[in-house]
């Protein structure tokens, strides 16, 4: 084992991590591994194939429950590769038989669904212990680590999860017209059959990387136990160690050849010393490598500078003088300005933010006002505040409806149509009266587009159940006289009044 | 022979010092995704009790509470700490690629793309991203330009060291052979005793001949973390 040639690096990992090195050996040599899974898992698929004539879950279960037999050579090239020296496949090829039948019948058996197979099978293929050693290694390594465990159950759902994933894709890519139908790719690719060729597709794809990654587990423990990270790097301080030494021997040379000669017989320890200038020296060169220009130098640097005028500074003395009294007389003046400033302005600022609340308070209220629910917005009409003036229509089938039009005393107008002879005058009068009032005085909001019935409607609706009987009974009155031409009795008219007189005078 | 292989992504700060961040691959990150899924699953199921109280309104709620949890939840713990409560367990953070801190556009595009990374079905187009990518980017990744690594530092400063008479390094050495003296030290006692004298011999140069090399290094290694 010849450590210097290790293709990763040495480092402490934790089981993670040594699962995701794993992951990226895997895609490193992703070709050349899927290949070794291929040559041997291309024959289990066709006896795969042929027992799924039995039931396609005898197929699927012979795949996975072989897949050990697929692993080996790959944990063979990986162990090679790993300290550089990779094998060819015919190589692998031949090699078969000797990676892959030792232990195998265990394999296939009860070490078949131990959660730690992967992390396991290094220790069985590389070490070639057996017996009683070979427990007590596995017993060592395995001590204190669960990342294989972890790495199986992953690993399974990984695959469970890509089969599902490659049969959706693959009913995807089939072309509609094919999906149902019967044709010879159907009877090719049967249900069982893409089922069989997910599996397989799948566990190739993982069979490289979950040897990897148990590999790689092994080897992290390895490198954990037996400090190999720490071997390396003292084989390289003892080299550059040795190095330092034998420069250090020839430098000296000629003239002090018989002292090189006796220097490692005197001092065995120090002869590996680098050469160590003296406290002096090395002061010497501290000072030359901090005078060199990259730290720090001085410059002469020539700008234009205006120079004060001192003689014309004299001359105009009193104007400064002057100046420097009407600035004291400023500066008490903003004192005094300041002064009335910090007494004025908290009351400003106060005003000011009342004057600023209340115009956001007026701009809500006015937004309420504007857009509030009484106002139609939206569609919303409610109630009482629904009818304004504006909105009730001022004529309803060719009737007016405004107050003003109408008599003050409704019924006794009527009654004198009535009595007069002329019924159908009467009882229009009252509908139109009553239909105004219900407007005016009832709030009830009709369309100007509304028919008679309509307006029953709405008066049902929304008005107690009395005025209702009552509208109800003027209304079909009113329909059969207008429209059918069926002169209204007398009596009918009668009655009808005092019901009128009953719920809308009294209340209104 | 390249460099040799690691999950380490490094980047170098424009003042010229190199950050060196662990990668997380995609089966830690798939169990800190269904431990956040199994989180809000049983959230979901709370909620769909209490709400049902509430009939045709409560089903409401749940379905709008639904919605904004499926998109948001991710967001929301990223924002906080860069982390969701599955990815504190495993200590996993979601950094930008030149490993400043998340922000939002980020953390916002790279969980709406949580869509795009589930098909066709739970994240497979994910999975294929993050293999065939060296930084382990799903989809949503690559787009917001995020990588997840692990929060835990290496313990260096931690390292408890078995009492030994401090004893000064008869020369100056390099940090990092400093530092390998000291991991020496501080892994003294995972090592067995064959293991640790075969170690040390090969420092037996430097160490000299009067005492075992592996006594000599640890002595060394007590006067580097304690002082002269």
């Amino acid at each position: 084992m010849n450590l210097d040639a290790i293709t990763v690096r040495l480092r402490p990992r934790t089981d993670w991590e040594a699962m995701d090195l794993g992951f990226a050996l895997g895609r490193r040599y992703f070709r050349k591994l899927w290949l070794l899974w291929l040559f041997t898992g291309l024959p289990l698929l066709l006896l795969a194939l042929l027992l799924s004539r039995a039931g396609a879950a005898w197929g699927v279960l012979l795949l996975w429950w072989c897949t050990p037999l697929c692993e080996p050579p790959l944990l063979f090239w990986l162990s090679r590769s790993l300290f550089g020296d990779q094998p060819t496949l015919s190589g692998m090829l031949r090699r078969w038989p000797r990676t892959v039948l030792p232990g195998l019948a265990a394999n296939l058996t009860w070490r078949r669904l131990h959660p730690e197979r992967s992390f396991l099978m290094p220790i069985l293929l590389l070490e070639g212990l057996s017996g009683q050693r070979r427990k007590e290694r596995v017993r060592v390594l395995a001590r204190g680590q669960g990342g294989a465990f972890w790495l199986t159950v992953l690993c399974f759902f990984l695959q469970v999860i890509l089969t599902v994933a490659i049969l959706i894709v693959a009913s995807r890519l089939v072309p509609e017209e094919f999906r149902y139908g019967i044709g010879a790719e159907s009877l090719l690719w049967s249900e069982d059959t893409r089922l069989l060729a997910a599996v397989f597709l799948s566990a190739s794809l993982l069979g490289p990387l979950y040897v990897a990654s148990g590999f790689m587990l092994y080897i992290s423990r390895r490198v954990e136990l037996e400090a190999w990270d720490v071997e390396l790097g003292f084989r390289r301080m003892a080299s550059r160690l040795g190095e330092a030494r034998s420069r250090n021997v020839s430098r000296l040379g000629g003239v002090v050849l018989l002292l090189a000669l006796a220097w490692p017989v005197l001092s065995p320890a120090r002869a590996a010393q680098p050469p160590v200038p003296d406290p002096g020296r090395a002061r010497e060169i501290v000072a030359e490598v901090v005078a060199a220009p990259e730290f720090g130098h001085s410059e002469t640097v020539y700008v234009w500078k205006r120079i004060r005028q001192q003689k014309q500074e004299e001359e105009i003395g009193w104007l400064r003088r002057m100046l420097r009294i009407f600035g004291r007389a400023l500066g008490s003046l903003h004192t005094l300005a300041s002064d009335l400033l910090r007494q004025w302005i908290r009351p400003m600022a106060i005003l000011c933010r009342v004057f600023l609340w209340g115009a956001a308070g007026a701009l809500v209220a006015w937004l309420v006002y504007r857009l509030g629910p009484g106002r139609g917005w939206l569609g919303v009409r409610t109630g009482r505040q629904a009818a304004g003036p504006e909105r009730a229509p001022e004529v309803l089938f060719g009737m007016r409806m405004t107050p003003e039009s109408l008599p003050d005393d409704l019924l006794a107008a009527c009654r004198d149509l009535l009595d007069r002879g002329r019924p159908r005058q009467a009882l229009a009068l009252l509908y139109r009266g009553t239909l105004s009032r219900l407007i005016h005085d009832r709030g009830l909001a009709i369309a100007a587009s509304a028919t008679e019935v309509e307006c029953l409607h709405l008066v049902r609706q929304r008005r107690g159940p009395d005025e209702a009987a009552c509208f109800g009974r003027l209304t079909s009155i009113w329909l059969r006289t207008a429209y059918g031409h069926v002169r209204p009795s007398r009596q009918g008219l009668e009655e009808l009044f005092t019901i009128w007189s009953r719920t809308f005078s009294e209340q209104s | 022979m390249c460099a040799r292989l690691d999950t380490c992504h490094r980047y170098e700060t424009p003042e010229g010092i190199e950050l060196e961040l662990i990668l997380a691959g995609p089966l830690v990150r798939g169990l800190a995704w269904g431990i956040d899924f199994s989180i809000r699953a049983v959230a979901y199921i709370l909620f769909l009790f209490l709400l049902s109280l509430l009939g045709g309104v409560g089903l409401g709620l749940l379905l709008i509470g639904m919605f904004l949890v499926e998109w948001f939840y991710p967001v929301f713990f990223e924002m906080r700490s860069g982390m969701t409560p599955g990815k504190r367990i495993f200590g996993l953070r979601v950094i930008h690629v030149d490993t400043t801190p998340l922000s939002w556009s980020a953390s916002l595009v790279r969980n709406l793309l949580r869509a795009a990374d589930f098909l066709p079905f739970l994240y497979t187009a994910g999975f294929f991203s993050m293999l065939m990518n060296q930084r382990f980017q799903r989809l949503g990744d690559l787009a917001a330009g995020t990588i997840v690594v692990y929060t835990a530092p290496e313990e260096e400063q931690d390292v408890r060291l078995p009492r030994a008479t401090a004893r000064p390094l008869p020369w100056p050495l390099r940090l990092d052979e400093q530092r390998l003296i000291l991991q020496f030290a501080g892994r003294w006692d995972q090592l067995s005793e064959q293991r640790r004298s075969e170690l040390a011999a090969l420092l037996a140069e430097f160490t000299g001949k009067s005492a075992p090399p592996e006594e000599v290094l640890l002595a060394h290694a007590n006067w580097l973390a304690r002082g002269r």
